[in-house]
């Protein structure tokens, strides 16, 4: 066999685009395979099924609050964080600390496409995961409510929560990713992150005042909240002092802001680290 | 195809406290260069500053002229192999090669071919389509290799790369190694396992205790040792009336007994060191268990060089 020719040298643009393309797709297939697969798929079971449950069981006569209830706020506050840091770890600290990631880092592409494409790969199966639960969701709302009636617009509800979940997600996987290059073993990392989504996001992002507003959480709820349906009624029933409640413009802003300055931070890092 | 140029310029690397190693300054040309040193000596260091994934803490490690830290245009110039065990095990081998030619700015097509070309070289090709996880670990280690040559680059760094072939499977990466060398590319390959690297390149770097000892031909280095006598090891019972036998020889230019009970002759001439102890043995009833010169592998050039 005649040996082919050695590759021509990357102008440095063409070498930014496709090593984060690149990245982003290696990023997808390490996420949707093996355990991590199972264990998203679990959890949307999970959640669905505890949908089904309570709608059936409680007979609810309006299914859709307790699919906002339960996708917007369980989704959103609690497995939106936990999501993002198990795919944040996987995708920088963890190929790391195995040593997979240096036959990448031997490559003519920089090492912020490498970052990006990772944090885009984070975001997309964030995105992914949270589209196929919100519309996972609607089957049940559906079924068990025994009321196909309220399945449309409950699905246009579950891609705006997808989308949110998209936004949210991005924000926090480049935070995660941050924490995760700047502790040298993943389960540093693991312990930084866990207690950032239980403290900062779990319990500031709920106190009165206006702190609240300088968590993830509570910027991804405003967006949530944007939906004339869901907002009127988390109006209603949740926030009795919408002022909590950041406007969502400021809350878009807050979060695309938040990611890019965790992006860089992280890339600050990972830029003069050594392996 | 012209090999490229790497130089070491004073180097220092420190981790914290810890001496990785210590102004080292060589430069390293077209050939295969053997970089030699006992486990912990700084030669993963060296090669790490080379390809750079290290930041050296003084002094310059150039490729033609070119930094190698943060310099990811060299990816294209530098192809290396770790000696970290990690693949991907979910994907084949084929695969594997493949996603990373793509970063040469290959399309499919060719980075298939290249690919294929590749594990060809390193005798895998009737395993491409399997997956990582089921490859022996000679196999691993040989596509270790072929993901650092399937991009054809000018410098090869290879870490220990014999570790844990088969026969078969070491002869297939001598001889690669050595061809590589002989179209024109610089490799470098690092090794404890000293008659390894002698089979395949009589040019090396010995390094130790993270500073460099020699650095040059095989019997240059020795050569320049000359003034150091060779030795030889008899394992014999009565090692004293051994030594005091031979000390009479006019070869021997003098004897020591070591813990273990053997005897040890320093001698410039081992051959005649060599008869005159077979006619000591004979003449006088000395049972040897065995005789060996110690000076005949690149261990005792090692040895000379650090003491």
């Amino acid at each position: 066999m005649t040996a082919p020719a050695p590759p021509p040298a990357l102008d440095p643009i063409r070498a930014f685009v496709l090593g984060t393309r690149l990245s982003w797709e290696q990023g997808l297939r390490l996420m949707l395979r093996g355990w991590r697969l199972w264990a998203g798929l679990g959890t949307i079971t999970v959640v669905v099924a505890l949908e089904a449950v309570l709608i059936g069981g409680t007979r609810h006569r309006s299914p859709v609050d307790l699919y906002v209830v339960i996708n917007g706020l369980l989704v959103l506050n609690t497995i939106l964080p936990f999501l993002t840091l198990v795919s944040s770890l996987g995708l920088t600290s963890g190929e790391i600390e195995d040593g997979t990631f240096g036959y990448l880092l031997t490559r003519p592409c920089p090492r912020i496409a490498l970052l990006v494409g990772r944090v885009l790969a984070g975001t997309t199966v964030t995105g992914l995961a949270l589209a196929a639960l919100f519309t996972s969701g609607v089957l049940a709302v559906g079924l068990a409510a025994g009321n196909t009636a309220s399945a449309k617009p409950t699905l246009a509800l579950g891609w705006h929560l997808a989308g949110v979940g998209a936004i949210g997600g991005l924000a926090f996987t480049s935070l995660y990713s941050a924490i995760a290059l700047y502790c040298r073993r993943p389960v540093v990392a693991l312990v930084v992150g866990v207690s950032h989504a239980l403290v900062w996001e779990g319990i500031v992002a709920t106190l009165p005042g206006s702190i609240g507003r300088y968590t993830l959480t509570q910027n991804v709820r405003a967006l949530f909240f944007e939906h004339p349906e869901i907002g009127g009624w988390a109006e209603r029933v949740l926030f009795r002092d919408v002022e909590l409640v950041p406007p969502a413009t400021d809350a878009l802003a807050f979060l695309l802001l938040a990611s890019g300055v965790f992006i860089a931070v992280a890339w600050h890092r990972f830029a003069g680290r050594e392996f | 195809m012209n090999g490229a140029i790497l130089t070491f310029d004073t180097v220092s690397k420190f981790y914290g406290e810890v001496l990785g190693v210590m102004d080292v300054s060589t430069t390293i040309g077209p050939g295969v260069t053997g970089l030699l040193g006992p486990n912990g000596a700084g030669k993963t260091t060296l090669i790490k500053l080379a390809v750079g994934l290290l930041h050296p803490s003084r002094g310059r490690v150039l490729i033609d002229e070119r930094s190698t830290w943060r310099n990811a245009g060299l990816g294209i110039v530098v192809g290396y192999a770790t000696d970290r065990e990690a693949l991907p095990e979910f994907m084949t081998g084929r695969a594997f090669l493949e996603r990373l030619l793509r970063f040469h700015g290959l399309g499919s097509s060719a980075a298939r071919d290249a690919a294929d070309a590749a594990l060809e070289q390193v005798a895998l090709a009737d395993v491409a389509r399997r997956r990582i996880g089921t490859y022996s670990k000679g196999m691993r280690q040989r596509l270790k290799l072929a993901q650092a040559l399937a991009h054809r680059p000018r410098l090869l760094i290879l870490d220990e790369p014999l570790t844990g072939l088969d026969p078969i499977g070491r002869r297939t990466v001598v001889d690669l190694v050595r061809r590589l060398g002989e179209e024109g590319r610089t490799v470098v390959v690092s090794s404890h396992v000293l008659h390894e690297v002698e089979s395949m390149t009589a040019r090396v770097v010995l390094i130790r205790d993270g500073r460099l000892i020699a650095d040059g031909r095989i019997e240059d280095a020795r050569a320049a040792l000359l003034d150091t006598p060779y030795r030889v090891r008899i394992d014999v019972d009565d090692a004293r009336a051994l030594a005091k036998s031979i000390l009479d020889h006019e070869s021997t230019e003098g004897v020591s007994l070591r813990a273990t009970g053997a005897l040890v002759v320093e001698t410039f001439d081992p051959e005649e060191t060599l008869r005159a102890l077979t006619r000591i043995a004979a003449t006088e009833r000395v049972p040897i268990r065995s005789v060996a010169v110690e000076d005949r592998d690149l261990e005792a050039l090692f040895r000379y060089a650090v003491e």
